[in-house]
């Protein structure tokens, strides 16, 4: 056996999603649809298109179930049919990024990474935030594209700041590295000579501080400030 | 950032449907069951707001959602690293094959160096760079060609032939080290227990 077919054989077993699960993700995609977190971005009708897209296949595929059952399943298929979208309320371990949004809006000039960044797509979680080994609160005060290739990203920014808080671990290098990763979206923005920012990440294997692209890099705000030092505290 | 349009929107009920269960797989298998419904679910998210950005002439939407996921994974990979260590740890014969088989005294002696080899293999993936160890996964545990892979990592096919090439090294230097360490500790044994 060679080292491919042996480290194949180690494939581990996963279970088949339930219904129950697949249930889940598809309520937290639902989720994230914009509107869904009642934001300035209220977009009800795709909400609803995509609900019934998910449901009419799920009916179908529940329609099939129940023709092969003994036993009528039909309470299923109208607790499924019948998920009060606009009535879902926000996750409270989400954070929609309302706040930074807005400041989006007003001041910078190149949002669009921003909004990625800080939007239900691709927001930070309280939880998830608590588990970054690494947090700072500080100014950028330059931006590189030398970094070293990581998260398949042909270069990363090198991103120096000057540290005012470091809400989790601490160093005296200042400076932390930015994957451009071209799924995430992160160039320019945030990460401009004399932002401050709030950055959340970890340390790479080669030592070097990585922060976390997709809504982990964010404008600082007193709101978002509030949010991530009740994270770290 | 755009919103979804009605039939990106469309789109990704399909692909749901579709991928799902094998995007959720691919998660699972890398960090475990606990963290992949969010995973998952954080891949389709993005894979709507990025609904317009897929190009059917770069590879099929499948490989497209594995490089979202992949990238989503890249935050936990401390959380893999764990799981491929505690995978090299558990990779012992004795719990996967019936006790009650005798299974004679040489087919021990390779199943045991069969057991070091995984390990030591397992402990080198774990040791890997990021992308490296997810073109190995992409390879050996989800089947992906080299241009399946390319897609997924966004890097050329040349590249993942190349830095497959480096991988495979780094594995058997890996399993000749476990091998050469063998001889010695069943003769340990050996002395021991004998």
């Amino acid at each position: 056996m060679d080292e491919l077919e042996l480290f194949a054989s180690s494939l581990p077993e996963v279970a088949t999603l339930s219904e129950e699960e697949r249930e889940l993700i598809r309520s937290q995609v639902l989720r994230a649809l914009p509107g869904e977190s009642g934001s300035q971005r209220g977009r009800p009708r795709h909400r609803v298109l995509l609900a019934t897209a998910v449901v009419l296949v799920l009916a179908a595929s529940i329609g099939a179930v129940i023709a092969t059952r003994p036993h009528s399943r039909s309470t299923d298929v109208a607790d499924v049919a019948g998920v009060g979208l606009a009535d879902r309320p926000v996750e409270p371990g989400i954070h929609d990024g309302s706040s930074s949004r807005a400041r989006v809006d007003e001041g910078f000039a190149n949002g669009n990474a921003i909004a990625a960044s800080n939007s239900a797509y691709c927001g930070f979680t309280i939880d998830q935030l608590r588990t970054a080994p690494l947090a700072i609160d500080g100014e950028v005060i330059s931006v590189t594209a030398d970094g070293p290739r990581f998260w398949g990203s042909p270069q990363s920014l090198r991103v120096r700041v000057r540290v005012g808080t470091w809400l989790r671990g601490e160093g005296s290098e200042p400076e932390i590295l930015i994957a451009d990763v071209g799924e995430l979206g992160l160039s320019g923005g945030v990460v401009r000579t004399g932002a401050r920012v709030l950055a959340a990440g970890e340390m790479g294997p080669d030592g070097s501080k990585r922060a976390w692209a997709c809504g982990f890099v964010i404008p600082w705000t007193p709101e978002d400030d509030a949010v991530w030092a009740g994270a770290f505290r | 950032m755009s919103d979804p349009t009605d039939a990106a929107v469309a789109d990704l009920a399909v692909l749901y449907e579709d991928h799902v269960d094998a995007i959720h797989a691919y998660v699972a298998r890398r960090l475990g069951r606990e963290l992949a419904s969010e995973v998952t679910a954080e891949t389709f998210r993005l894979a709507l707001d990025r609904v317009d950005q897929f190009d059917p002439d770069r590879g099929s939407p499948r490989m497209w959602l594995f490089g979202i996921a992949t990238n989503l994974i890249r935050r936990h990979w401390r959380t893999e690293q764990r799981r491929l260590r505690a995978m090299a740890r558990a990779a012992n014969s004795e719990d996967r094959e019936d006790p009650a088989i005798d299974p004679g005294l040489e087919r021990v002696v390779e199943q045991l160096d069969a057991d070091a080899e995984l390990r030591a293999v397992l402990e080198a993936v774990a040791d890997l760079e990021e992308n490296d160890r997810a073109l190995l996964v992409l390879l050996a545990w989800e089947e992906c060609s080299h241009e399946e892979i390319a897609r997924v990592l966004d890097i050329p096919t040349g590249t993942v032939r190349s830095r497959l090439h480096w991988i495979r090294r780094e594995l058997r230097s890996a399993m000749s080290s476990a091998a050469a360490e063998r001889p010695s500790q069943l003769q340990e044994e050996g002395t021991t227990h004998g």
